[in-house]
């Protein structure tokens, strides 16, 4: 019922654009929408412009630069296309048209019809349960790749895992990726794979491409192949935004063939610096039982050496030698008190030399030596007169006077005769006379 | 499949010990034996003597999963069924 000027307010036809721009916006939103090309238009400013028609209808459709950038082909008029969009109206001009977001070649309509159905049907038998989910290693050692040797996906895949962790080996199932055999060869890849039981880890991986490009990843059969994987399986299909069936059935989904070998291997320069930190650890604990080992050990010693015998030995030739030169010095005072001693008798016996007391006698005796000589020669010169004198007086008396007046003495065997009865006849007699002696024999 | 560069087929494809294999085991086993012996030092129960041994042996353990890191050289071999044998194949990315 339009509004009549009488009963309601009249509208601007600003306001009224805004209303229907709100009530499309709103209402309808954001939708999967599929038609056919045409009027289609690219000026420099990178934008598109389009009619999106089928066999009854048209209507208009942009695309934006940022948008349109990432679809990987250009539409051509004619062209079958699936487009989700929002639907808006340009107030300007007051055209209904749609703002187009993501673009792909059709016949994929039916595809993503196609896709939901599995997916509901395949999650309602609880395929995708998180109970079945095996844990994935996140640092796997043996890792295994199902994808095409060809593909850019490998090789993104190949090079993250040198980056992080060269110490891997890998090993690739190939299968192709794209067209109608894609399907099952992947799966007998995994299940080569679980048959060669060499790896830790199943990366199943595919580069970006168009809907129909990853549609083999929306098979049943492979999602069970996933599912059943004694292997843990890694999915990185396409980019972010590229959700596949395999991505659900796989234990861990990664947006990307990078993001997935990311996943599962660990970074070398982590390990790296964990072992340094481990090493560092490892020193400071050694050091500082080192250090208080050492400062144990120190104490000890010092506490050793003051034990030490040769410390004992050391304090007693300290006191030997003490007492060795204080008894010299006691032994040389009295020493020095003897020879003093002895020097003063000495001078002492010196005055009491007995050699004056010998020169004097000695002057006495020579003295009375003398004295002695005198009286003898006297006394013998005294003697000699007296003997004179004597053998004077003698001389008158002796015989031999006697026999001088003419007397003999007779001496037989030497014996004076003095009777002449004492001679016998024949004896032999000494005469002796005055001046000499004969012999005589008596013969009467 | 024809721009593989392909080397000798194996007769057998089931997983047998090769150096990598050793390597990888090897790196495991130090970097866990590594851990252990920092843990034990740090625990500190452990005679003068040993923990010194202990502590050399960590020290060769480091060096030689650091030496083995830094010499690391990641291996790619591919696992192909050509009549129903399965062929290990190598595999030079470089070749498109």
């Amino acid at each position: 019922m339009p509004p009549s000027p009488t009963d309601d307010a009249i509208w601007s036809v600003s306001a009224l654009n805004f209303e229907i721009r709100s009530l499309l916006e709103q209402g309808v939103g954001r939708i999967w929408l599929e038609g056919e090309i045409s009027n289609f238009a690219a000026p420099s400013s990178g934008h598109w412009y389009f009619s999106l028609k089928d066999d009854r209808a048209q209507l208009r459709a942009a695309m934006f630069r940022n948008r349109n950038s990432r679809i990987g082909f250009r539409p051509r008029n004619g062209q079958q296309v699936l487009i989700r969009a929002q639907v808006t109206l340009y107030e300007a001009r007051g055209d209904f048209q749609v703002i187009v977001e993501h673009m792909e070649e059709a016949g994929v309509g039916r595809l993503m019809r196609e896709y939901e159905a599995l997916k509901k049907r395949l999650s309602a038998e609880g395929l995708f349960d998180e109970s079945r989910k095996r844990p994935v290693p996140r640092s796997a050692q043996r890792i295994g790749i199902v994808t095409s040797p060809s593909g850019a996906a490998i090789r993104d895949a190949l090079s993250v895992i040198r980056r992080r962790w060269p110490l891997a080996q890998v090993t690739l199932y190939p299968a192709p990726v794209q067209g109608e055999q894609a399907a099952p060869e992947i799966a007998r890849a995994l299940l080569r794979a679980n048959r060669h039981a060499a790896c830790q880890v199943l990366l199943l991986i595919r580069g970006g491409g168009s809907l129909e490009d990853l549609w083999c990843f929306n098979d049943e059969a492979l999602a069970r192949v996933i599912a059943d994987s004694r292997i843990p399986v890694v999915s990185g299909v396409g980019h972010e935004i590229d959700f596949t069936i395999a991505d659900f059935a796989a234990d861990l989904r990664a947006p990307t063939p990078s993001v997935a070998a990311e996943t599962v291997t660990a970074d070398q320069h982590e390990v790296m610096s964990r072992i340094d930190q481990w090493l560092s650890r490892m020193q400071q604990t050694q050091l500082e039982r080192l250090q208080r080992l050492n400062h144990r050990l120190q104490q000890l010693t010092r506490r050793l050496a003051a034990q030490h015998p040769q410390r004992q030995l050391e304090a007693m030739r300290r006191q030997l030698h003490l007492a060795t030169g204080s008894l010299q010095r006691a032994m040389n005072h009295r020493l020095r008190l003897q020879q003093d001693r002895m020097r003063f008798l000495h001078q002492g016996l010196r005055h009491q030399q007995p050699l004056r007391l010998i020169e004097r006698q000695r002057g006495v005796s020579e003295h009375l030596q003398r004295r002695l000589l005198e009286r003898m020669r006297q006394r013998i010169e005294r003697n000699r007169q007296r003997l004179q004198l004597m053998a004077r007086g003698l001389d008158g008396l002796s015989p031999l006077k006697t026999l001088g007046r003419g007397f003999a003495a007779v001496e037989k065997d030497g014996e004076l005769i003095h009777s002449a009865q004492s001679l016998a006849s024949g004896d032999t007699v000494r005469l002796r006379f005055s001046d000499g002696q004969r012999k005589a024999r008596i013969n009467d | 499949m024809d721009s593989l560069h392909l080397y000798p087929a194996m007769p057998d494809a089931t997983p047998s010990p090769t150096d990598s294999d050793a390597q990888i085991r090897d790196f495991e086993q130090s970097l866990a034996r590594l851990e252990a012996i920092v843990q034990r030092l740090e625990q500190g129960e452990l005679g003068l003597e040993e923990s010194l041994k202990q502590f050399e042996q960590g020290v060769q353990l480091a060096q030689a999963c650091q030496g083995a890191l830094n010499a690391a050289e990641l291996k790619v071999e591919q696992l192909i069924e050509q009549n129903g044998l399965q062929q290990t194949l190598g595999f030079d990315e470089t070749d498109e």
